[in-house]
């Protein structure tokens, strides 16, 4: 008779390996999730999509969310990361004392503050270019902090962190910016992606992708008020400007959710395309724009009826967007399909809802782009994470400048409320030390490498004091 | 791409099979890319581990999971263990940890119905002798029956896992493994009905 860890590996061995359709399958998932997890915009947990589909399959309930990821994932499966071609930005040396430039200086002072998965937030002095002592605000690790917004006055940076391994709530923790100190976290739902503050600063809106909620946070009494039900698994979240109406993307099966902010109700849902990602509403507050990733349709949503305008098509696959201030543009980011096709911008035109003709910007799949767009509305930075380089766009003719190659990568990117600096997550290295690199966008000039801690994935500055 | 692109890229291919799995994951910190080799390279041993421990159908799931969830602490990863299975392992391990139940009701299922959904049908493979010796059932239940630790242990060991290696995954002293399999090995050999040849007094028929 054979023992009983005889019988126990033979036991084992007798599992086959997954066959080539499910290994296909759960890389599809992987390299989707990774795409949407290197994507700086403010959604990044794609893994829950997972996680809940298996709790919900094993619970023998027919989940709708199912399909959608799996859609998401066919639009970009074509090529499965591992084995293409371009592996690393081109390193470049980081120009050293001729950056260290005195003229730096700011109109007022502005911070810049990082965060990512060292549970800790690094302030930024932008006058001067240097990093303050971490802040911390969670165990090293211990979560992923993938959104930062601030009062309007500036006084308070609020960030939103979930859990690395998924499952427990997410948190938003104050942190006061005349004293760098973070106050005590305010707890959240599941699974937390994006948040949003009305422009007066008394509320925060956060999406809670796992509990299908939202969650008001009154910042006054920095207390969290009770969570309002949208369904599905709300991600991208926007604010009007008059403040009154929230809408939030709820991925899962479609929807657009407008709350009413004065009341904290949900209206009804309006139907948008498949798998919506990113909501961007123009300045007017007449029109919020809704990047759906899994159609890809851009649909615009009338605000004053609350009523879906017809899609405009962009690439299927496209994840992000954003708005120039003066509202006349929006930049669709796209990673393109596989390594054949370059990542590409597709300007939409706010005043005829047309794409125009799409700006090539290098091969970015499967890493990810990011975008800021100068306050004055002149330019566009879009961060190339596969090439490591920014290309610059001049939105008055929508034309690519001279790309701008990074020595460590380009990741999220904020600028300053005067416009003149670029801050860009640079990513991080073996040595497991984060940096932060300023462009001066007069000249689109590299300046000095600033040490930020460790896995920084989001980056933002304090806004203008109003007048 | 051009010619010299493909070429350059087919190098850097290579060069990635070639590397062990540090340089590998060090690498993927800048080309998040570089991780769908490594993907390839222990996805499969892996899903057999899960769906051993959970179903096939649960592992189609969890080895994404796994696999992300390397990635996002792949800056955490000991770059002087060239070899990640422990690692992987470990993070697989974790992960069933969270469906205790599911796990404790598919081995129970397999008690019950002599059916085991994670192995290969019997018509197919002489090799499933342990079917052939009607001790699945036993050896199911038994592990129903188990701690999470022992089966984690027991069941790393098992699937091709040194001491060394499962002390590793599960982040305990190799003394820990050690022990811990003893006492596991023990409950399985009596609830297979075998003799303890630590306890003398329970060899009598």
């Amino acid at each position: 008779m054979i023992d009983e860890m005889e019988q126990l590996e033979q036991l084992c061995a007798a599992v086959p390996s997954p066959d080539r359709q499910r290994l296909t399958a759960a890389r599809a998932q992987l390299s989707t999730a990774i795409r949407r997890e290197t994507a700086g915009h403010a959604a990044r947990r794609p893994r829950l999509a997972i996680s809940l589909a298996l709790r919900h399959r094993w619970l023998g309930r027919r989940w709708l969310g199912w399909a959608a990821p799996l859609a998401a994932a066919a639009a970009v499966t074509g090529v499965i990361l591992g084995s293409q071609g371009v592996f690393s930005p081109v390193h470049h040396p980081v120009p050293s004392s001729r950056a260290r430039d005195p003229g730096l200086g700011l109109a007022h002072p502005a911070t810049a503050y990082v965060a990512g998965q060292s549970g800790t937030v690094t302030p930024i002095l932008t006058a001067t270019g240097t990093a303050l002592k971490p802040i911390r605000i969670g165990k090293e690790y211990g979560q992923i902090s993938s959104a930062i917004v601030f009062r309007p006055d500036g006084k308070t940076a609020y960030v939103l962190s979930s859990t690395v391994l998924g499952g427990g709530s997410g948190t938003v923790t104050p942190i006061r910016t005349a004293t760098n100190t973070a106050l005590k976290p305010i707890t959240v739902g599941q699974d937390p992606r994006a948040l949003a503050i009305t422009p007066d600063g008394t509320t925060i809106y956060v999406t809670n992708y796992q509990s299908g909620t939202v969650t008001p946070i009154r910042t006054a009494t920095s207390t969290a008020l009770a969570p309002i039900r949208v369904g599905g698994n709300p991600w991208a979240i926007a604010i009007a400007p008059d403040g009154k109406t929230a809408y939030v993307a709820d991925t899962q099966p479609g929807m657009v959710t407008p709350i009413r902010t004065a009341t904290n109700t949900a209206l009804a849902p309006i139907r948008v395309g498949r798998y919506p990602l990113a909501i961007a509403i123009t300045p007017d507050g007449k029109t919020a724009y809704v990047l759906n990733n899994g159609s890809g349709t851009v649909t615009p949503i009338r605000t004053a009826t609350n009523t879906a305008l017809a899609p405009i098509r962009v690439p299927a696959g496209s994840f992000s967007m954003a708005i120039t201030p003066d509202g006349r543009t929006i930049y669709v980011l796209d990673l393109g399909s596989s390594q054949a096709q370059e990542g590409m911008v597709i300007p939409i035109r706010t005043a005829t809802n047309t794409a125009l003709r799409s700006i090539p910007i290098g091969h970015a799949w499967p890493s990810t782009m990011n975008i800021a767009i100068t306050p004055d509305s002149k330019t566009a930075y879009v961060a190339n994470a596969s090439t490591g380089t920014i290309t610059p766009i001049r939105t008055a003719t929508d034309t690519a400048l001279t790309r701008i190659r990074l020595a460590d990568g380009a990741g999220p990117i904020a600028i300053t409320p005067d416009g003149r600096t670029a801050y860009v997550i640079a990513g991080s290295r073996p040595g497991r030390t984060g940096t932060v690199i300023p462009i001066r966008t007069a000249t689109n000039q590299v300046l000095r490498a600033i040490t930020v801690s460790n896995l920084p994935s989001v980056i933002a500055i304090t806004p203008a004091p109003r007048r | 791409m051009t010619n010299t692109g493909r070429q350059a890229a087919d190098a850097a291919d290579a060069d990635l099979d070639a590397g062990d799995d540090a340089a590998l994951i060090a690498r993927s910190l800048h080309a998040p890319e570089c991780f769908g080799v490594l993907f390839d390279r222990h996805a499969p041993a892996i899903g057999r581990y899960i769906a051993r421990r959970l179903g096939p159908d649960a592992a189609d799931d969890l080895v994404a999971e796994t696999f992300l969830a390397a990635f996002r602490r792949r800056d955490h990863y000991d770059l002087t263990q060239g070899d990640a299975r422990p690692w992987l392992y470990g993070i697989a391990t974790r992960l069933i940890g969270r469906h205790r139940r599911q796990e404790v009701r598919f081995f129970r299922a397999i008690a019950r119905t002599g059916v085991d959904p994670a192995a290969v049908p019997v018509t197919d493979q002489v090799i499933d002798r342990v079917a052939a010796q009607g001790a699945r059932r036993e050896l199911a239940a038994a592990l129903a029956r188990l701690s999470q630790g022992q089966r984690d242990v027991l069941l790393l060991v098992a699937s091709g896992l040194g001491y060394e290696e499962t002390a590793l995954a599960l982040a305990v002293p190799a003394g820990t493994v050690s022990s811990r399999l003893v006492r596991a090995r023990r409950k399985v050999r009596e609830a297979l009905g075998g003799q303890d040849p630590t306890r003398p007094g329970e060899d009598a028929p």
